[in-house]
Parts: C-alpha cells; sequence; structure tokens
C-alpha cells in the first residue's frame, strides 16, 4: 500500500508539491484570516439546519440562491463532526480548504489535458494557489468556491472525454450541480455548448442529450421543488422563487463603465490584491478568444466576467469563482512560448511570474500573521460574561454561530441577524413585534455601523416599493456603546462594537 | 399511508436504478467509438465456410417466396450453402409457396434449396430447427425467419469473421424496418437499433449474450453438442446464447446498418402483446430453469437482471399512476416527492434518446422521417410503454398459469 502511495507520488511530483505548496498557503492562519464573512456565517447556519433540524434554513428559506452549496456543507458536517475543528463556522473552512485542494488538481489537469505540457500546468498551478485570491477568498467558506469546483469538474470531463458520452454525461451532471451550488454558473452554458461541438466532432446529437440531459434536469429540480411546495411564483404573502430571481436581478450596482459603479469599485480591490492575474487573466483570455484550440476555456473566462458585468450588484468575493478560470487561460496561452524555440523567453516568464507571485504575497504578508478573528471571540466572550442568555441581539451573520449554536458554552436563542431582523416577519414581527424596544443589545462591526448609519442595507422595500426602515436602525439610534474591539494590526484594522440599546421595553 | 409512501419510494429506486441502468445500455456502444471491436470486416477473405441456413415457416405464404429468393441469391458460392425451409405438415400453402419457389429457381440455376416436412409436435420454431438441424450437413449452422430480407454479403461477413478471428458463433445485426406502419412500430424500431447496435455489444463484453432469433452463426459441432435448440422454451434463442455464456463461449457481435437483416414489426396491437408475451414469458422460463446460476456473480447478477426484466416492466405499470397519485394527493416532506419524481425525468430522459436514435435510424437507413413523426414518436412514448407493461403482465401470467402454447407471429412483408 504504501509502495502504491510512493509510486504515486513519484509519477505526480509536480502535482503533488503543487498541493504541497497550496496546503501551506491557504492553511496557515486560516481560522485567523482573514475576517469571518457574513455570508460564511449565512452558509454555516443553514448547513446546521439541514444536518440538524432537516430544514433548507434556521429561519425562512426565501430562494436567495439554490440550496445544494450548503446541503454540500451539511454532509461535511455529517462526516466530519461539525464541531471537530471549533465552532461550525471553522468546520465550513477546513471544507474550503478541502475543495481548493481539489480545484488545484482539476485545473492542473485541464492545463495539462489543453497543452499537453507540465510546465504550463505547473505554472498555472502556481499562479492559482499562491494568487493572494486564494488567501482572501479561497478561505471563505463562500458558494462561489463550492461552485467553482463542479465547474472545474465539468470542463475537465468534457475536455478529457475523447468522445466518450460517460465523461460528457458526467461534464453536464457537474455543471448542473454547479449552478445548483450557486446560478452564476448558469451563464457559462454556452461556452459548454460550444465544448461539446469541439470536443465530441462525432455522435453530436448523442453528446449534446448527455450534456443537456443531465445538467438541465438538475437545475429543473430548483424549479420543482419551488412548484411542489407552492412557492415558485409570488402571492405577495409567502416567499418565492420567481419573486427573488426578479429581486435579485433588481439589485442594481451600475454598469462597469459607470463611475463609482460596484463594479469599478471592486475591480480597484481586485488590482490591488492581485493585478498580475487580473491584467494577464484578462490578456490571456482575449487571447484564447481567438485561438480554436484555447476558445472553450476561453469563452468559460470571458462569459463568467461578463455575468458580474451585467450592472447588478457586485461583491469583492465574486472574483472567487472568476480567478481560477483567469489562471486556467494564462497557461495555456503561454504554451507557445514553452516550445524549445522559446525555451529562454519561456524560462524567463516562469521567472518573472514566480517573482511577481513572491512580491504579492509579500506584500500582504500580514495576511499569514495577522488574527482578526480575535476580536470576534472577545466579543463572544463578552456577551457570555455579561449578557442573560435570554437576551434579543442584533447580530451579523458571521457572529451567529457562535452565539446561536457554540461548540461550548451558553447558546443565545435570540440572537438574530440585522438582515432578518429588517427582512423576515417570523422575526420582526413575531418575534420583536415591530417594536424596536424590543431589541436589547447590538453586536456590530463596522461595515454593520456604516449601513445602520447610512440607514442602507438595514432598510427593505415593502411590497409598494417604498423604503421601510428596519427596526434594527431605530434601536441603533438609541443605544451606546458598552464594549469595543480592534485588532491590533494595522495592516488588516478591523473592529466590533456592542452596543446597548437604551429601551426600557422587554420581551414578554 | 406511511407504509405506502414507503413501498412507493421503494418502487421509485427500483425504477431509478433501472432507467439508468437501461439508459447506460443504450448509449453503449456511442460512449466510445466500438467499431475496431465490433465493426464489419472492410475486406473479404475468400469462401471458406459452409452454411446450412434453416427457415422454419408456418404460415408465412405471403412471404416465404422473397425470403427465400434473397437467401439463393446471395454474393457466396452455391455450393457453400444450403438452404433448408422447414414447414409442418399442416401448413399447405406455405408448402406450396415454397415448391413453388424452389422450382423457380432450379430454372434459374439455383439447386441448392430444400424443403423439410415433419408432422410431430411440439409446433414451434426450436422444434423446426432441431428436425432440419439432423437432415443437413455443413460446416456453419444458421437460421432466419420466414420474413427476413438479408444483406447479400452476410456470409461473406460471417466467413471473413470466422475464418480470422476463429469464433464459432456470430450474432450479426437485425433491424425492424417499417417504423411508420402503426403507432407502435417506431418504438418497436427503435427497440432493435438500441438492443443490436449497443446493447448486445455490452452483453458480448460481460459474456452474458442472450442471441437474437435470427442471423446468428453456430458451427454445426457446438450446436450438437447443446444439443440444438430447447423445444420447451418459448425464446430459445436466448436460452441458447444463456447456455454458450455458461460454457464460457466468446460469441462475436457484428453490426453495421449495412449488413442488417431487415424484419418488419408486429402488424397489430394484438399480434405485438402476444409476441411480446412470449418473449416475456421465455425469459421467465429461463429464469427460472437456473442455467445461469453456474456463472460468475457478475454474470448472474446481470443475467437476473435480463430474465426478469419483464417482472420490472410490469412493475412499471403499476408505479406510473401510484406514484403521480402519490406526488399530487398525498403530502409527503418536499425532498421526498422531488425523488419520487427523478424516474420521470428519466422516463423523459429515454424519451430524448429515441428521439435521436430516430434521426440515427433514418440517416443510416436513408429513410424519410418528417416532423411528424419526431412528434407521433413523443406521443406515443407513455402508451407504448403501457403496451410494453401489458405485455409483461400477460407473459407473466401465462408463465404462472402453465400457458406454453407458441403463438406465432404473423407477417405482411411490410418492411420490403
Amino acid at each position: 500500500m504504501h509502495e502504491k502511495v510512493a509510486e504515486l507520488i513519484r509519477k505526480n511530483q509536480i502535482l503533488f508539491s503543487l498541493i504541497a505548496i497550496a496546503l501551506a498557503l491557504s492553511s496557515y492562519n486560516m481560522f485567523g484570516y482573514p475576517m469571518f464573512h457574513g455570508d460564511e456565517g449565512i452558509y454555516s447556519q443553514q448547513a446546521y439546519s439541514v444536518a440538524n433540524l432537516s430544514r433548507l434554513s434556521y429561519y425562512t428559506y426565501f430562494y436567495d440562491h439554490p440550496p445544494i452549496g450548503w446541503i454540500q456543507i451539511a454532509l461535511w458536517f455529517k462526516l466530519t463532526g461539525q464541531y471537530t475543528f471549533g465552532e461550525i463556522i471553522n468546520s465550513t473552512r477546513v471544507l474550503m480548504l478541502l475543495i481548493h485542494l481539489i480545484s488545484l488538481v482539476l485545473l492542473f489537469s485541464i492545463i495539462l489535458i489543453s497543452t499537453k505540457n507540465k510546465t504550463c500546468a505547473a505554472l498555472g498551478g502556481i499562479i492559482y494557489a499562491a494568487s493572494p485570491f486564494s488567501i482572501f477568498y479561497g478561505r471563505i467558506g463562500l458558494l462561489d468556491n463550492i461552485m467553482i469546483v463542479w465547474l472545474l469538474a465539468a470542463i475537465y470531463f468534457l475536455i478529457n472525454c475523447q468522445g466518450r458520452l460517460l465523461y460528457v454525461l458526467a461534464s453536464g451532471t457537474c455543471f448542473g450541480i454547479a449552478v445548483l451550488s450557486k446560478e452564476v454558473a448558469l451563464p457559462l452554458l454556452p461556452a459548454f455548448l460550444y465544448g461539446i461541438w469541439v470536443y465530441v466532432p462525432n455522435r453530436r446529437k448523442f453528446a449534446y442529450a448527455c450534456w443537456l440531459f443531465p445538467s438541465l434536469s438538475l437545475i429543473s429540480c430548483y424549479f420543482l421543488f419551488a412548484l411542489l411546495k407552492g412557492e415558485l411564483f409570488p402571492d405577495g404573502n409567502s416567499t418565492s422563487l420567481v419573486g427573488s430571481i426578479l429581486w435579485q436581478s433588481s439589485r442594481k450596482g451600475g454598469l462597469p463603465w459607470v463611475e463609482n459603479s460596484d463594479f469599478m469599485r471592486v475591480a480597484k480591490d481586485w488590482l490591488a490584491k492581485d493585478a498580475f492575474l487580473i491584467m494577464a487573466g484578462s490578456a490571456a483570455t482575449l487571447y484564447n478568444l481567438l485561438r480554436h484550440q484555447n476558445r472553450f476555456v476561453g469563452l468559460n473566462a470571458l462569459l463568467s466576467v461578463l455575468t458580474i458585468s451585467r450592472g447588478n450588484q457586485v461583491f469583492d468575493f465574486y472574483i472567487a469563482s472568476i480567478y481560477p478560470l483567469l489562471a486556467i487561460n494564462i497557461a495555456v496561452a503561454l504554451k507557445p512560448l514553452f516550445s524549445r524555440t522559446y525555451a529562454l523567453v519561456g524560462t524567463f516568464l516562469v521567472g518573472f511570474i514566480l517573482a511577481v507571485l513572491y512580491l504579492e504575497l509579500e506584500a500582504h504578508h500580514y495576511v499569514f500573521k495577522a488574527d482578526v478573528n480575535v476580536i470576534q471571540r472577545q466579543a463572544v466572550a463578552w456577551v457570555r460574561n455579561n449578557l442573560p442568555a435570554d437576551s434579543s441581539i442584533v447580530i451579523d451573520d458571521k457572529i451567529w454561530p457562535a452565539l446561536q449554536v457554540p461548540k461550548r458554552g451558553q447558546s443565545y436563542r435570540n440572537a438574530h441577524s440585522h438582515w432578518k431582523v429588517a427582512r423576515d416577519p417570523d422575526i420582526f414581527q413575531d418575534f420583536l413585534r415591530d417594536d424596536w424596544r424590543n431589541i436589547d443589545y447590538i453586536v456590530a462591526d463596522q461595515a454593520m455601523v456604516d449601513n445602520f448609519k447610512a440607514d442602507k442595507s438595514s432598510s427593505f422595500q415593502d411590497s409598494a416599493g417604498s423604503a421601510i426602515r428596519s427596526i434594527a436602525v431605530e434601536a441603533f439610534l438609541n443605544s451606546i456603546e458598552v464594549a469595543y474591539f480592534e485588532t491590533p494590526n494595522a495592516d488588516a484594522k478591523h473592529s466590533l462594537s456592542i452596543l446597548k440599546v437604551n429601551s426600557s421595553g422587554r420581551l414578554e | 399511508m406511511d407504509y405506502f409512501i414507503s413501498l412507493i419510494i421503494l418502487l421509485s429506486t427500483v425504477q431509478l436504478l433501472q432507467s439508468l441502468y437501461s439508459g447506460y445500455l443504450k448509449l453503449y456502444s456511442w460512449n466510445r467509438d466500438l467499431r475496431h471491436l465490433y465493426g464489419a470486416p472492410s475486406k473479404f477473405v475468400a469462401p471458406h465456410k459452409s452454411f446450412t441456413v434453416l427457415l422454419p415457416a408456418r404460415h408465412e405464404e405471403n412471404v416465404i417466396a422473397h425470403t427465400i429468393k434473397g437467401i439463393a441469391t446471395a454474393n457466396y458460392p452455391q455450393e457453400l450453402l444450403e438452404i433448408v425451409v422447414v414447414c409442418r405438415r399442416d401448413d399447405p400453402a406455405t408448402i406450396a409457396a415454397t415448391q413453388h419457389e424452389i422450382l423457380e429457381l432450379k430454372t434459374l440455376g439455383h439447386h441448392n434449396i430444400r424443403l423439410i416436412i415433419f408432422s410431430d409436435f411440439p409446433i414451434n420454431k426450436p422444434h423446426g430447427c432441431n428436425v432440419a438441424l439432423r437432415c443437413t450437413r455443413n460446416q456453419v449452422v444458421t437460421l432466419f425467419d420466414a420474413e427476413d430480407q438479408i444483406h447479400p454479403d452476410i456470409f461473406n461477413v460471417v466467413n471473413t469473421i470466422m475464418v480470422r478471428e476463429g469464433n464459432r458463433v456470430v450474432q450479426a445485426g437485425v433491424q425492424l424496418m417499417n417504423f411508420d406502419s402503426t403507432w407502435f412500430s417506431i418504438h418497436n424500431v427503435l427497440e432493435y437499433f438500441f438492443w443490436f447496435k449497443s446493447t448486445l455489444y455490452y452483453y458480448a463484453k460481460v459474456g452474458l449474450i442472450p442471441l437474437g432469433g435470427n442471423t446468428v452463426f453456430f458451427e454445426r459441432n457446438l450446436l450438437e453438442q447443446l444439443g440444438g435448440w430447447d423445444e420447451t422454451c418459448l425464446t430459445e434463442d436466448a436460452d441458447i446464447g444463456i447456455r454458450l455464456s455458461v460454457r464460457r463461449e466468446q460469441v462475436r457481435v457484428v453490426y453495421e446498418d449495412r449488413y442488417v437483416t431487415k424484419e418488419e414489426t408486429p402488424p397489430t396491437v394484438e399480434q405485438f402483446i402476444k409476441q411480446r408475451s412470449r418473449w416475456n414469458q421465455g425469459f421467465l422460463q429461463i429464469f427460472k430453469r437456473g442455467d445461469y446460476l453456474d456463472l460468475p456473480w457478475q454474470q448472474r447478477l446481470i443475467a437476473i437482471y435480463t430474465l426478469t426484466f419483464p417482472l420490472l416492466q410490469a412493475l412499471g405499470l403499476v408505479y406510473i399512476p401510484l406514484s403521480i397519485y402519490a406526488i399530487l394527493y398525498v403530502k409527503v416532506f418536499t425532498p421526498i416527492a422531488l425523488y419520487l419524481c427523478i424516474p420521470g425525468y428519466l422516463l423523459f430522459g429515454h424519451v430524448i434518446l429515441s428521439l435521436i436514435a430516430l434521426y440515427e435510424f433514418s440517416t443510416a437507413h436513408r429513410l424519410k422521417v418528417g416532423p411528424f413523426d419526431y412528434i407521433a414518436l413523443i406521443l406515443t412514448f407513455i402508451p407504448y410503454q403501457i403496451l410494453l407493461g401489458v405485455s409483461a403482465i400477460r407473459g407473466a401470467w401465462r408463465e404462472i398459469s402453465g400457458n406454453t402454447v407458441w403463438e406465432k407471429t404473423e407477417h405482411v412483408n411490410a418492411h420490403r
């Protein structure tokens, strides 16, 4: 057995070296940096609900995303025991690490099959593994990370099919799961239709059927699920899939070229984090689109960029589902330089890219040292030491797992996300009775405080479209800070405030 | 109600697995290029093997003359080809038609055709074949049905394979052609298309092969060692295939669209149900006999699946209405309702496969298929499943009640 493993490693030295590098870069200080993300808290909460309560969400599931992403996290919880790595949000991060490594193997294989050149594959692998994006976003429990591993698997099976329909079928199945993990994979469908045309030149009709049948069937299950629950179309009272799709598409962020648009803002952020990957990836994608043999990977990257450029809201973490495709494009585009004719250029290029990657990581060296989540642990400890278990607390989603379903200690069953306080009638109507005075405390990070001050995210629209102020904002305006926590590291500044709501009202 | 839901979930699981597996079998040969394994030779070697062609015929006076002529005029030396038409004495019309055709072909110089008449029991195809087997001599024995239209080069194809590859059993392709004769013909035609063009490859690979009823070629001594065909079995062809598999005899499957033997679908629903229930009953007979139990476990499992397939089809007939009822009217946990829908999805997948297969079939045989045919295929898909279910139940019932009378299928020459 040991001999077999040794043989496997010997045969795949480059890949195993890459895995070791990725493992080191992505796991070191993985619970300390980056700060737990609100979405990470939401999906951990929802996965917990699936695993323990047989419900898609602790709150009302409102079709914000298809549920397969966090069902996979729930399976991971079941498989590993949800508290093995500390709080459940830690367990989610460990799964992300595993997914990151699988993505790396798939990415490496995709480049190797496309270029038949190990140097290209190794280069693509290192660009991916050492990208600051892998540390900033690859570690976070995002649906984008789960989606991308399935998408890479779909690409892998298609380009490796050699006309075999079972591989095409596997590709379609992986694509369907990718879409059900996060719907942003769906716009990449035309790239795959093109890919089938290229990679299955014979038996095309069967190939299209074998790809489209599993993918569309899986995707349609989402709609069927809503239909079976009587929640497909909006009826004014309950949540609905179509209603959520309309809501999501109404979240405008401005077209990319518009000053101060979401896209412009996050693009600047991405350039600050990994300018090389963004610039070289974009150039490589354009180059690959012009070359028949590379067009499939080019199309995938192009469509994923276009998906977030359509003028809707854009978040910085959306890059998580794009940068692996950009890394593939860079490696594939560079293949001609790794021939004997250009050996010198190729060597120089590898050296240059490695230097760039090193400098980028060096610029963000704090990500391996700073423990920014210490403030969350301090805030939770403060809550435990000072607040009774039945306190009604408005929190950010990232702190939900540690307060509601902690590994050890008292759970705070009345701690709810400010989003739920703003939007979920079960919380603001039934639980808080539409009265801000029923809120005792607020635990808020800087972004939440800024939103409250701007009266933005915690407002929501009524059916007529006019803004209604969340009772959480009212509570915030009537609160005083009783505790404040700040990260010591100047490169990674984060803070958390605990505010006591100045009210005499108590929940009955 | 809990028992009901559990039953439906169980049935759904069976249907789901069955549907996936049969989808896999249908796509087997398209999954990757198998032409190097199962294709026909592009060049023929000189005729070496001598063939005996058995043509069992009963009440086939409308079609037998065409068939005899087709075989007699095949591209193979007369001295290496022996054609024997087998009739029972109580069928004067077929006997007369055969004798007439033999005389006619004699005038054209064909002296290698004989008529053998028997008068004993049982009255069925395997008995006729066994009678003829004893009265013939050539090295390779094959049989065709009375309405078969063979390819003139089929003997060259088989001769080349047997000489070059040394196989003692060769199964060549059979294809129903008259896809537009009745509403169900299109499905029947596609069943053959999938079976001979794909599924048989799989069976040949795993070493368990229920052979077809014609265009199958045996070395005589092998057939004699086996004791010929089983006269008590309603699917003697499948039975002999299983017995060969038990003896680890490698069967060579050869399929190319141009070399298929062309046949016709049963002319009426009644005839179809009779034919299909006979097949189903025959499979159940083989299952009960248990020859396959001597096979290794993998082949044994496949044999059990194949032979009990009629029961699964019968189950399908019961399952469809039950699951629709459960989804619509029984309050179940949504994921369970979703699970119950999966067999429906897979059924839809099979419809898509059939649509593509219809295109492939019509292209391969240069037949004109219009949009209406595709629409008709979709609309008649479920009714055809019901027809299969009814035939399966009838076959099972006949077996339970011990009724083993051979129900003959009529032929009207619709494929020519």
